[in-house]
């Protein structure tokens, strides 16, 4: 039930975020990503505990996540720095 | 698997087909709730289970410890006072009641005054609730299927073929878990498919129901039932 409820809430969450900011004409892949990153992490802290395995997964999908949020991340800092790649 | 395929669809529609990266987004979303979906989907019964397993391995101390050994007699609601369908351990000759069985967990019957333990298997569970519904009836078959497949949802089909002394009954893909492992409640009782089975054929047949044996061929359960004679 509680992995019923936080798949509900992600869809929603994700659904709104994403139209919002195609209504907005924004075409950037790092700021989906991080606002999708933002509010999967959220909705994970809101539903926790999840069941065991559930658990292992959500944290393997947020590692992945945040681990592509701080590439773009690092590359917009390098980007402001003025760093050439 | 489904929320993995449509995120992967949504994902490859997105930068492949539409070059749009909301989309794409949208996609990527999608999958990362289906893996959550796919790993986790069962695990909160799963431990449900595991936390129950402790009940049946009290079942198997005591069966070691009384020396019950023979297959379980199960019995439909009409041998008991209490009106519940049940099995009885036979602790010597496994013959059927010729009395009505009182409610408690041991029980003398029969004139030679044996002895046996009254036990409330997954099977009286599934009859209470199939007979809740209207689900069981006279005939075996309806009442395997319309209990097993359309009201627990527990099995994909049922064939039941009448054999010498009983019924062959063939469960197809029986979802019920292994609730109390490969302890001797297994050899008494049979396993939880069997043990349903059996209890959903004494209740329809209204006679006593023996598990003479079952086997796992290809993802079906073929379980060998042998029916008793009439008692009480």
């Amino acid at each position: 039930m509680v992995l019923r409820r936080l798949l509900i809430t992600q869809l929603v969450i994700y659904t709104v975020a994403i139209a919002f900011l195609a209504y907005l004409g924004v075409n950037d892949f790092a700021i989906y990503i991080s606002l999708v990153t933002l509010a999967y992490l959220a909705t994970i802290l809101a539903y926790s505990p999840l069941p065991p395995k559930a658990r292992t997964a959500a944290n393997i999908v947020a590692a992945v996540l945040v681990a592509v949020f701080l590439y773009f991340a690092v590359i917009r800092i390098l980007q402001i720095l003025g760093v050439s790649l | 698997m489904a929320l993995l395929i449509l995120g992967a669809g949504l994902s490859a529609i997105g930068y492949l087909v539409l070059d749009s990266i909301p989309v794409l987004v949208l996609g990527v979303s999608v999958i990362t709730m289906g893996v959550i979906a796919a790993v986790g989907e069962g695990s909160i019964e799963r431990v449900e289970l595991e936390l129950a397993r402790p009940g049946w391995d009290d079942v198997a101390m005591l069966l070691e410890s009384l020396g019950a050994a023979s297959r379980a007699i199960y019995l439909p609601s009409s041998y008991t006072e209490f009106r519940a369908p049940i099995a009885l351990v036979p602790l010597a000759k496994p013959t059927p009641p010729s009395i009505k069985l009182p409610r408690g967990l041991t029980v003398r019957y029969g004139s030679e005054g044996e002895a046996g333990l009254i036990l409330h298997t997954p099977g009286t569970a599934a009859v209470t609730m199939c007979a809740s519904v209207g689900a069981l009836g006279s005939d075996l078959g309806a009442s395997l299927t319309n209990c097993l497949v359309n009201h627990l949802a527990v099995a994909r089909g049922v064939a039941v073929t009448t054999a010498e002394s009983g019924y062959t009954v063939a469960v197809r893909g029986s979802r019920v878990q292994d609730i109390y492992g490969n302890t001797l409640v297994r050899s008494v009782l049979g396993s939880p498919t069997a043990s349903i089975v059996a209890s959903i054929a004494a209740e329809s047949l209204g006679s006593p129901v023996i598990i003479e044996g079952e086997e796992s061929r290809g993802g079906d359960v073929i379980i060998r039932l042998r029916v008793l004679g009439h008692g009480p």
